[in-house]
């Protein structure tokens, strides 16, 4: 009984990251794409030497959001190999998938010269989150 | 560097032999993967080859608290990029392929008569010829500094003597891509040939062509040290070490925001306006350095540092200072020293030097310092958008500040436009001038050109009789007499007429200034010839044949600007092919005849006696008489 418990929270927990996982690809290359067409049409405000931070913050946000996105989908295939629901992992996968893309998103306003804007301060947070998932989801592994 | 990279790739590559079963494969896996880890660590640690030491030219080194601009980037990315596009950056280079602005393998050059080689051997730039001058030689040396990438560019060898370098006395003038003899840049009689000597660059150009020079001239030759060659981040901000290791942590940098900034560093942009204004002023005003710095100038340079009061350590040169012990040494090493650089009234003459012409206009002088203006007013060393393009490289004005908003930012009563047509009472439509046509108008020269007093004065032909100096509304109106000026001066702004002989009532200004002015006058006038605004204003059929008289003026710089003028005008660019304005007085004056001739045969604008142009062409006599009393006194202009 138990056993079949667990099994159907580690179904949903797989379901529910395949689902972070692919929605947040989506999100994350449209980004990707939209930033490569400012580039690709020369979009003046966005090229201008002074943006320059603003442009790597915009960066930053889609490779660590398209990243993270991934990372949902391996946690989902991992989720196979776990001997318990890893529900800390999970929630602080979760966590560091909204802090860090969102950080950077948030630094990008009210960036000042080589400085990104206060909302930067979700990035550290998020790597830790990041950390904490990483080393939940390496314990909750079967030997 | 190879050596780690090589290595990294090895090792990446053994990844795979780590997925192998069974214990030989992981031994040798293990074995590789000790050796890579031990050869990636020499490849890192190994150091890249030192560069050759820079013993032949200023060595450009990061101390007494400079860091260079390298070490602005990270925090001002925005500003180094504009900046690092900006022409002050690349005021003064070393000298490479990439930075040569002429394209050629291997050239033979004519100055006056004798031969000036450039090659290129490898990545060295070298020239060969003989010098003239104080210190006569042979020379075969390598190219090893620029001056100038915008308009001109000077090339500089090392002569060996220590770091002390010399001009090749051909430049490239980069409008024409034509090389042309250094001393036919500036308004210098034409005997003047040679081009500056040996050690100018040290002595002279290094103040404002480098960051925190020091020109160490010595017995044993120049050892100049510079923070960084061209005009970097510290030569308007001052000294950064201080403000680096102030701000290095994120913490400070983000209570520093708070706070609105730190004060370990100056900024132009935020110093009071008179600081502000200094800081441009310290290399773009006539000024001398007070005495008491005469005998620590040679070893650490000047004293000032971008928010000092550069008045403490320099004298700014104007019409009060005749006295001053400065002005007094300075004209005892050089007697056209007022005379070059000044108009009469201490307005300067000299382009390039806009702080003494600001300094001087009520819009700087006035007490309220909330509406004082200072360089920042119009100009940005960094554009306001973040937007690098060639129009703010040229002027690096603010936005809209190429119109009229420099003034109307402060007298908003013309912001209005119909308030803005009737104080200018000209009619509306095209062709009206601008706040900066009437009010800082093109009195000054240098770069071969006019440029704009910063003197913010009203036309007035009183001042011009004081003077000498042109009026703005004759510099548009070219075809129109003093007396004409005087009138509309007088009935529209109420300045008061002066009294004018028969030659200032009857003959165009303009045309007294071209034939009858000095060599300064005369270039001058035939830069505004071709002007576009005054050609709108003046028309452009009636030109000609007073530009083709200065085609062998003996000043070359005059030359070059009648003849840049007549090609604005329609159909003269054939009778100038092959004009040569460095040429001899007898090779160039058949220019004169062809190109008077041209336009004889086309005139059919009938009578124009302003412009001593009858119904038949040109009124000879007339013109005869006012160039026989052409003001041949030696001029001496070189900025």
């Amino acid at each position: 009984m138990t056993e079949t418990i667990a099994s159907t929270e580690l179904e949903r927990l797989r379901a529910r990251h395949l689902r972070y996982g692919w929605l947040g690809l989506f999100v994350f290359v449209v980004l990707g794409g939209v930033l490569e067409a400012l580039h690709g049409f020369k979009v003046d405000w966005y090229l201008a030497v002074g943006n320059e931070t603003t442009r790597l913050m915009w960066r930053l946000a889609h490779a660590h959001g398209t990243f993270l996105s991934l990372v949902h989908v391996a946690f989902a295939v991992s989720i196979a190999h776990a001997e318990r629901p890893a529900l800390l992992a999970s929630r602080s996968l979760l966590g560091a998938t909204i802090a860090l893309p969102g950080g950077f998103l948030l630094g990008a306003f009210g960036a000042d010269g080589g400085d990104p804007g206060l909302g930067i301060a979700l990035v550290p947070l998020g790597l830790v989150m990041l950390l904490v998932a990483i080393v939940a989801t390496l314990r909750g592994l079967r030997r | 560097m190879v050596l780690a990279a090589a290595t990294l790739i090895l090792l990446t590559a053994l990844l795979p032999l780590w997925s192998l079963a069974g214990r030989s494969a992981k031994a040798v896996a293990a074995t590789l993967t000790l050796l890579g880890a031990l050869g990636l660590g020499l490849g890192v640690l190994a150091e890249a080859p030192a560069p050759q030491p820079v013993a032949q030219r200023p060595l450009a080194q990061a101390d007494s608290g400079y860091v260079g601009s390298a070490s602005c980037r990270s925090c001002h990315p925005g500003e180094h990029a504009s900046w690092f596009r900006s022409f002050h950056r690349t005021m003064t280079q070393v000298a490479t392929r990439d930075t040569v602005v002429a394209e050629f393998e291997r050239l033979t050059l004519d100055w006056f008569g004798s031969e000036v080689a450039l090659e290129w051997r490898g990545d060295r730039l070298w020239t060969r010829f003989d010098r003239r001058g104080a210190r006569p030689a042979h020379v075969e040396r390598p190219i090893e500094q620029l001056t100038g990438s915008h308009h001109l560019q000077v090339l500089w060898y090392s002569t060996g003597d220590g770091r002390e370098l010399a001009p090749v006395p051909m430049c490239f003038q980069i409008e024409t891509a034509t090389w042309i003899p250094i001393s036919s840049v500036f308004v210098l009689p034409p005997e003047f040939r040679d081009p500056p000597e040996p050690g100018t660059w040290n002595r002279t150009c290094t103040t404002c062509h480098a960051t925190a020079a020091r020109p160490r001239l010595g017995e044993l030759g120049a050892d100049t040290r510079v923070a960084e060659l061209g005009i970097a981040c510290e030569a308007c901000h001052g000294p950064g070490e201080r403000h680096v290791a102030a701000n290095r942590g994120p913490i400070a940098r983000y209570l520093h925001r708070a706070r609105g900034g730190d004060d370990s560093i100056a900024n132009p942009a935020s110093l009071p306006p008179a600081r502000s204004a200094e800081v441009c002023g310290g290399c773009h005003s006539v000024r001398i350095l007070r005495m008491q710095h005469f005998a620590s100038w040679n070893e650490h340079g000047s004293p000032f540092v971008p928010g000092d009061d550069l008045q403490r350590s320099h004298l700014i040169v104007g019409s009060d200072d005749r006295d001053a012990p400065e002005l007094r040494h300075e004209l005892r090493k050089n007697p056209h020293f007022f005379a070059s650089n000044f108009w009469p009234d201490g307005q300067v003459r000299l382009s390039g030097r806009e702080f003494n012409g600001l300094r001087s206009s009520p819009c700087y002088q006035h007490g309220d310092h909330e509406r004082q203006i200072d360089c920042t007013s119009c100009h940005r060393l960094h554009p306001d958008d973040g937007i690098v393009d060639e129009r703010w490289r040229n002027g690096q004005l603010r936005e809209g500040m190429s119109g009229d908003a420099g003034c109307t930012q402060c007298h908003h009563e013309f912001a209005e436009r119909d308030a803005w047509w009737a104080h200018t009472h000209h009619r509306a439509g095209e062709g009206a001038p601008s706040c900066y046509d009437c009010h800082m108008s093109y009195t000054s020269v240098g770069l071969m050109k006019a440029s704009r007093s910063h003197a913010i004065t009203s036309p007035d032909v009183n001042v011009e009789l004081a003077t000498g100096r042109p009026n703005a509304c004759n510099q548009c109106h070219l075809d129109r007499t003093l007396a004409w000026t005087a009138g509309h001066l007088s009935a529209s702004w109420g300045v008061r007429a002066p009294e004018l002989d028969p030659e200032q009532r009857t003959v165009a200004a303009s045309v007294r200034w071209l034939l009858k002015g000095d060599a300064g006058l005369r270039m001058l006038a035939a830069w505004s010839y071709g002007w576009a605004p005054a050609q709108r204003a003046s028309g452009r059929d009636w030109q000609a044949p007073f530009l083709a008289r200065l085609l062998d003026d003996p000043y070359y710089v005059v030359r070059f600007n009648a003849a840049r003028s007549l090609q604005t005008l329609d159909g003269y660019g054939g009778s100038l092919r092959g004009y040569d304005f460095v040429a001899d007085q007898a090779d160039v004056q058949p220019f004169v005849d062809n190109v008077t001739a041209v336009w004889q045969a086309r005139w059919t604008g009938g009578d124009r006696p302003q412009v001593l142009i009858g119904k038949r062409g040109l009124l000879r006599a007339p013109f005869a008489r006012l160039y026989a009393r052409r003001d041949d006194r030696k001029v001496y202009i070189a900025e």
